[in-house]
């Protein structure tokens, strides 16, 4: 798993490097655009990171550049400009993700890791929170190992969750998925489905949670 | 930037100032250009009326002879004769000797025409007089007739029916009046119809012109369209805004370049931070990195938000923007106990603005009541129409003598907290002048503190 590092301060990339490193990575380390290019045109990389604060040119002409031969390499964007115009602008650009300085490097992982795993990620066939486990396509649901009974409209809400562990599920979003477009949604069906997992859950382990955000949607979380 | 102060509200108006000169022309024209030909007319009329009085007394001079020592024959034509007709009442004639007695008159019983005492000239004069009614006006000359001097006198009733010329003028003169008032209207709708034609590109590009803000500064005023007196002022009007988008540019990538210059060592520190061995010391330095970071975002977003310069105005969905901010931060606000929610029915509430903007405003408010609300205490945001969001937090409320300085920049209640750089109200007051709304807080009876977004 080979990366390339394009950043022009030497010991934020020397950094970078190193803790690729240690997160199981190969990094090369490219200081400007046209070595950035030239070098991700002779190898294969399973992704690119992206300082946009290049000394030749800016990061964003090298990701144009990259598209426009056709290069899919996922591209991580790292910047100091934090704003939406700039955000908006950079996933025009064909960036996969975008990180702002500074970084925690777990968080620069984390999204390395979602970046590579993207395709798979659609079709994961496991999904799991503390000790309960989601065969996705067997609709079986296990807790510390014991198989649970649920019925299939819990599950499939258990899913949409699962799925989005640990951020919010617009409320909407769920409604979208277990009905469809049919539009035939009783306002509080969706809140009568998850009272119900809530319970089911609580019954059976106390490490997880599932959260109401009230007028916007729900989240599961592990029990802190 | 109000207008000054105009010590005439009708010559603060070039549109007013002409059409103010135009009826003064307008009724001056009026009223001189017929009184100017009735003065003429008159004159003239009085010029031949004169001329013919004068003719018909020489003809009556002609037709006298004398006839015994003391009386004398008028012998007229008869064609004549018939003007002088008592009847007809038109033409008098009457021949007086040196002691004012008549000798001969169309007039029975004779009696003189003009009062007036007898003149030492021998010129043809003007005399008027009156006979009741009747407006006698006529001539008395001289007339020596074989050695005698008589005086003739001839006059003409100028009420009489067939003496026309005065009718005629005075008709004449009014309709002049008419005519030229009628003239002058038509001409003064033309010209503040000319007038207006000729502002309105000077009117169009104002209306442009109040577009431009530190968002709008794309806007130039087309300098081709408008008159050329004001087209110098259109042309420094365009060079002011080059200046002043210069003066912006520059101020924004002050804050770009800031950005880069302050973000990457903080990204160095932090990478050191988490890569210490001591995990203990690396999770309190990382806290204080994280604060720092903190500081400095928000000090380029109220760089931002004061350079501000981005697309135009856009319809925004409160509502959406809400929820996508509480959808935000709801993780972090479970994971420290805080509750977090939206009051509101889910109906679009729309309003212009700037949706990143708005996310940003909203977002600052919802971090700084989870700053200030306990543990396990409720944040709460809702939405009320026609155009506001409310964030009441839990936390201990506003103090009367703290409100005025909240939304000030790098103000802090307490001097001696230095994780928080007080400038998440600043730029969520800059944010809202920018939408030509307002933020305000309150201290409700019930507790806390409820900050409201009122977007106009």
């Amino acid at each position: 798993m080979r990366l390339l590092v394009v950043e022009d301060n030497k010991e934020l990339a020397g950094l970078l490097v190193e803790g690729l490193k240690a997160g199981g990575y190969e990094a090369d380390r490219a200081a400007r655009a046209d070595e950035a290019l030239h070098m991700a045109g002779e190898t294969e990389y399973v992704a690119i990171v992206l300082d946009l604060g290049l000394p030749d040119a800016d990061g964003m002409s090298v990701l144009r550049a990259l598209r426009a031969r056709l290069d899919a390499t996922p591209v991580l964007v790292l910047t100091a400009r934090d704003s939406v115009n700039n955000r908006v602008e950079g996933l025009r650009a064909g960036a996969d993700d975008y990180l702002v300085k500074p970084f925690a490097f777990e968080e620069l992982l984390a999204r390395l890791e979602a970046l590579l795993r993207r395709p798979q990620q659609q079709i994961a066939s496991l999904l799991s929170i503390a000790d309960l486990t989601l065969d996705v396509a067997s609709r079986r649901v296990h807790v510390g190992g014991q198989l649970q009974t649920l019925s299939s409209r819990e599950v499939a809400v258990l899913e949409i969750l699962l799925r989005r562990k640990g951020r919010v599920v617009p409320k909407r979003l769920i409604e979208d998925q277990l009905f469809g477009l049919s539009g035939d949604v009783s306002s509080n069906a969706v809140e009568v489905y998850v009272h119900r997992l809530r319970k089911q859950l609580a019954d059976r382990t106390p490490s997880i949670q599932i959260h109401t955000i009230r007028g916007v949607g729900y989240m599961v979380a592990e029990t802190p | 930037m109000s207008a000054p102060a105009l010590t005439s509200p009708i010559f603060g108006s070039i549109t007013l100032r002409i059409l103010w000169l135009h009826v003064i022309t307008a009724v001056v024209g009026a009223i001189m250009m017929p009184l100017a030909l009735y003065v003429l007319l008159s004159t003239e009329s009085e010029q031949i009326h004169h001329a013919a009085m004068a003719d018909k007394a020489a003809r009556i001079v002609k037709a006298i002879s004398l006839k015994d020592p003391r009386g004398i024959v008028v012998a007229v034509e008869p064609e004549e004769a018939i003007l002088y007709l008592q009847a007809y009442d038109r033409l008098a004639y009457a021949v007086r000797d040196e002691g004012g007695a008549v000798l001969a008159s169309s007039r029975t019983p004779m009696t003189p025409i003009f009062p007036q005492p007898f003149g030492a000239s021998d010129e043809v004069r003007d005399y008027q007089t009156r006979a009741g009614a009747a407006l006698l006006s006529g001539v008395r000359r001289p007339a020596e007739i074989d050695g005698r001097r008589l005086w003739v006198e001839v006059a003409e009733n100028m009420s009489h029916r067939d003496v026309l010329i005065d009718d005629v003028l005075v008709d004449f003169i009014r309709w002049i009046v008419w005519t030229s008032l009628v003239f002058f209207g038509i001409i003064l709708v033309v010209d503040v119809a000319v007038v207006r034609r000729a502002f309105r590109p000077v009117l169009q590009a104002s209306a442009l012109a109040k577009q431009i803000a530190p968002g709008r500064t794309d806007i130039r005023l087309d300098p081709g369209g408008v008159p050329r007196e004001v087209a110098p002022l259109v042309v420094a009007v365009n060079e002011a805004i080059d200046r002043l988008e210069a003066g912006l540019r520059a101020q924004r990538d002050f804050a770009a370049d800031a950005a880069h210059e302050l973000r990457t060592p903080l990204a160095i520190l932090r990478a050191r931070v988490d890569t210490l061995p001591d995990k203990q010391a690396s999770a309190l330095l990382s806290a204080d990195v994280a604060a720092m970071s903190r500081t400095v975002q928000q000090l380029l977003e109220l760089a931002e938000v004061e350079a501000y310069a981005a697309a135009p105005f856009v319809d925004v969905d409160l509502h959406e923007v809400c929820a996508e901010v509480v959808e935000f931060i709801a993780p972090l606000a479970i994971s420290q106990g805080r509750d977090i929610s939206l009051n509101d029915d889910g109906r679009k509430m729309m309003v212009r603005g700037d949706p990143g903007m708005v996310a940003r405003a909203v977002r600052n408010l919802v971090e700084n009541a989870m700053k200030h609300t306990p543990a396990g205490q409720p944040v709460q945001i809702a939405l009320e129409p026609p155009g506001a969001i409310i964030v009441r937090d839990a936390g201990e409320g506003i103090r009367p003598q703290d409100a005025e300085h909240l939304f000030q920049r790098f103000w802090r209640r307490d001097r001696q907290e230095t994780r928080n750089a007080g400038l998440g109200l600043a730029i969520v007051k800059r944010i809202m002048e920018l939408h030509g709304g307002q933020v305000t807080v309150r201290s409700p009876p019930e507790g806390g503190a409820e900050f409201r977004l009122t977007f106009s």
